[in-house]
């Protein structure tokens, strides 16, 4: 029976050669897809480290001297006065949990900072983009990052207090060195290659991603809190919200404004939630994988309409034949079997060159970069599997409109004709 | 013979109606997506009001920088300072006109007394914008050059933020505040689509009357982009030749402080602009050009191959027809064509239903199709209309695309149909 299929397919080589040609391009691209979705959702997986639900940037800025309200020749004394109101303000109300300041240091954030920072002959040169956050010492408790030896987000926040220390992710040193954490350096000075000073560690956090799409592997960074008199220097305001009590948060903040807000120079020109800062930082990345969705879907779409096409016509040239199949007893599964049969067996045929195909892609690294390499066994194999499976489903779709009016032949009406 | 190719199309359809229609749905899948796919990268660059001369542009969106002291590969890249502008744009003859502006609109918070204040997009720009910009004033007109100069306090306002703001657009001469500054209403603009990256803001200003026009750094650069207006196309070899000149001249000014400019070859069309959306790296058109044409191939030749299978079945139940058509003294050249054109026909019509699709669905969904200007605080893109999605060029573009689909569906079927042996095909046999 199967060598007879065979023989069958060869039969109608030149509408199979079609077919073939076919499911190999599709199974490239769709292997190529899969790869890349395969690898996009394990990053948006991996643990990120820090929690933007509930959370607000407030876009604060001073005025300027086109403002009749303006006060010039403000001392910083002065100027850190008002600020430090402000935030005891925005403190004070009753849906806000806490409060803190960064510079370059919120989540979702296109500007970066970076830094260089040495411990004797360690350095985290080759970790990445080493990000570094000078912060005010509630950042950890407004984006909920804990520590790595089990610290709350307070208990970080408490050790930030100390002016001349620091807090470093856990994995800094992970990927040039293989230290798989930071315990044997808490309490070494480090020289910071930023500001050219020395800050000692005081301890390490859980890392915390660039982005949503960006890997665990790349995501090291370190804060430092800046002291109370510098905080002018800090430029973007975060806070939490406590839970459930977001409802109209900006309309009623923007109301209070201008009677609560507006201190010194100090003034809020909006409020953003971090839901909106998210979607719009990722915007590019969500476009592409929604576009590569969409290619796995137009592909699956061409491989069910190719093959309800041909087969189509295939069963009803075949009409005779089926007929005498039926008369010699075959039953309406055994037809059924046999035409859905013909297409999983191209596919099972092109598969291993399809496969060939995928290897030279990733021999020559046109694939997705993960886990510090193009080729993962298993990521190779499953993605191989789920396309196949996928394409396996659209055959079987396609022919079963076909394969159904097959199987309804009657022989005799069939026959009618010979 | 002569023969009426839509009979005939029309003729075949209707003996193998599922085969067709399934070949119909394909095409009209194809060119649907395809269609997607060109709407998504000419919104960038086809013109639409308020950018209504994007093809007589030249975009300097950044500059680049560097210092004699810095390492070989070091660079600075971003905005120009208002030195540069000055120096260069505003002393520029060639050109129609020319505007710089803000880089990004930035969200600020607007005010009537006795009501809250709400943040919008506010940009800062100079007189030169409302020439090089194609906007539509309800109410009032634009600030003018002694305005700009003498930083007075003016602003233009879209549409809905006047009504936002006083309830009406009869606006003109009404004062509000802009972060706490007094600003007059100079005019009302039809509101503007934030696909208008460059153009789209809710209201602006002269940029004399905020930090921007003193923001600099090693005076040259700052918080400015600027774009220049030609009268036609065929002026931009002079206009380049006049910018060179300029910053030519001013790079000697900024040698004396170690500073030289490195110029990227800039100004870009726009077409280059929407392609280099980084300051600090110089067009690679070639790549953009490549990576199009890999996504279109994709799109296409996995239908076109789908086609060609059925194309070849639906061709083998005519192989008696052709067979008598050979044997009465048809040529393979006229029996190709004849299937060429009768499946083109059909190509067309699938095309002209996918076009249709695209349209209507980029109309619904364009919000989130299109990507809105990086300084919106928008989530979705506004204002997308008929008039930014289908031009003629984009007509041109799925009759392209169909021609090739055709091509490559029925080229070789109809090939081989023009080949058959003429006894074995009018007796019947394989």
């Amino acid at each position: 029976m199967k060598r007879k299929l065979l023989k069958q397919i060869r039969n109608e080589w030149r509408t199979n050669v079609w077919l073939a040609i076919e499911l190999l391009i599709v199974s490239v691209v769709m292997w190529y897809i899969i790869d890349n979705l395969y690898t996009t959702f394990s990053i948006m997986n991996e643990p990120r480290g820090f929690d933007t639900e509930h959370c607000y940037l407030i876009n604060s800025s001073e005025l300027t001297d086109q403002s009749p309200d303006y006060i010039p020749d403000q001392t910083q004394e002065q100027r850190t006065a008002d600020l430090l109101t402000f935030i005891d303000r925005l403190e004070k109300r009753p849906e806000i949990e806490c409060v803190a300041l960064g510079q370059n240091a919120y989540f979702y954030n296109g500007s970066n900072s970076g830094t260089l920072m040495t411990c004797d002959t360690f350095s985290t040169s080759g970790a990445g983009y080493f990000v570094r956050r000078y912060v005010s010492p509630e950042f950890p408790k407004v984006f909920r990052i804990h520590g790595a030896n089990g610290e709350t987000p307070e208990q970080l926040s408490e050790l930030l207090e100390n002016r001349r220390g620091f807090l470093i992710s856990d994995n800094a040193f992970k990927r040039s060195y293989g230290i798989e954490n930071m315990r044997d350096f808490i309490g070494k000075d480090f020289f910071n290659g930023a500001s050219n000073d020395t800050l000692r560690l005081l301890g390490a956090y859980l890392p915390v991603r660039y982005n949503d799409y960006s890997a665990l592997e790349w995501a090291v960074s370190m804060m430092t809190a800046y002291p109370k008199e510098d905080y002018t220097g800090l430029t973007e305001i975060v806070v939490r919200v406590r839970d459930n009590m977001d409802t109209d948060f900006i309309e009623n903040l923007m109301k209070d404004a201008d009677r609560h807000f507006r201190i010194g120079n100090y003034y809020i020109a909006s409020v953003k939630s971090f839901d909106d800062i998210r979607y719009i930082h990722q915007r590019n990345e969500s476009t592409t994988t929604r576009n590569y969705i969409v290619g796995v879907l137009f592909l699956l779409l061409n491989i069910f309409l190719g093959l309800l096409g041909t087969f189509w016509f295939r069963t009803q040239q075949r009409v005779p034949e089926i007929a005498i199949r039926k008369a010699n007893g075959a039953t309406r599964t055994d037809i059924f079997r046999r035409v859905i049969g013909e297409g999983l067996i191209l596919l099972l045929i092109i598969t291993p060159v399809a496969a060939a195909f995928d290897w030279v892609l990733v021999y020559f690294e046109i694939n997705t970069y993960y886990h510090s390499a193009y080729f993962e066994p298993i990521r190779f194999i499953t993605c191989l599997l789920v396309s196949f499976a996928l394409m396996a489903l659209m055959i079987i779709l396609g022919i079963l409109i076909p394969a159904n009016r097959a199987m309804k032949i009657a022989p005799a009406k069939a026959l009618m004709d010979e | 013979m002569k023969i009426n190719y839509f009979k005939q199309a029309w003729a075949s359809m209707r003996q193998q109606p599922v085969v067709s229609t399934v070949s119909v749905i394909g095409t009209a899948l194809a060119i649907f997506l395809i269609m997607i796919v060109v709407m998504i990268l000419e919104i960038e660059i086809v013109p639409f009001a308020p950018e209504s001369n994007r093809d007589r542009w030249l975009v300097q969106r950044f500059g680049s920088i560097k210092h004699k002291q810095w390492g070989e590969n070091d660079s600075s890249n971003g905005p120009l300072g208002y030195n540069a502008i000055k120096a260069v744009f505003y002393e520029m003859k060639t050109p129609e006109a020319v505007t710089a502006f803000e880089v990004h609109p930035e969200i600020a918070s607007l005010s009537v007394p006795g009501q809250p204040a709400f943040g919008t997009e506010k940009l800062g720009v100079d007189h030169g914008f409302f020439d090089v910009m194609d906007f539509t004033f309800i109410s009032g007109k634009p600030f003018t050059k002694a305005d700009f100069e003498s930083a007075i306090p003016m602003a233009v306002l879209s549409e809905s933020t006047a009504r936002r703001l006083f309830g009406s657009t009869d606006v003109t001469g009404r004062e509000f505040s802009i972060n706490h500054a007094p600003y007059r209403v100079s005019g009302v603009v039809k509101d503007v689509s934030n696909l208008a990256k460059l153009a789209y803001a809710n209201v602006w200003i002269p940029f004399t009357t905020t930090n921007t026009a003193k923001y600099s750094w090693c005076s040259y650069m700052g918080g400015l982009s600027a774009v220049i207006l030609a009268k036609d196309p065929s002026d931009f070899p002079a206009i380049r030749e006049e910018y060179n000149r300029l910053f030519a001249k001013l790079g000697d000014e900024a040698k004396a402080s170690g500073w030289e400019f490195i110029m990227r070859d800039r100004p870009y069309t726009q077409e280059v602009s929407a392609n280099t959306p980084w300051a600090n790296s110089s067009p690679d058109m070639d790549r953009v050009h490549r990576s199009h044409f890999i996504i279109y191939l994709i799109l296409l030749l996995v239908p076109a191959v789908n086609l060609s299978s059925m194309t070849h079945s639906r061709l083998q139940r005519r192989r008696e027809e052709i067979g008598v058509r050979r044997a009465f003294g048809a040529k393979r050249s006229t029996i190709v064509t004849d299937i060429f054109i009768e499946n083109l026909v059909i190509t067309i019509l699938a095309g002209i239903i996918g076009l249709i699709l695209s349209v209507v669905f980029a109309l619904i969904w364009g919000g989130t199709l299109f990507a809105p200007s990086y300084g919106s605080g928008a989530l979705t893109s506004t204002g997308v209309g008929i008039g930014m999605l289908f031009h003629w060029s984009t007509f041109g573009w799925a009759m392209l695309f169909c021609f090739i689909l055709n091509l490559l569906s029925a080229g070789i079927p109809s090939w081989q149909a023009s080949r058959i042996n003429i006894v074995n095909a009018i007796s019947g046999k394989r």
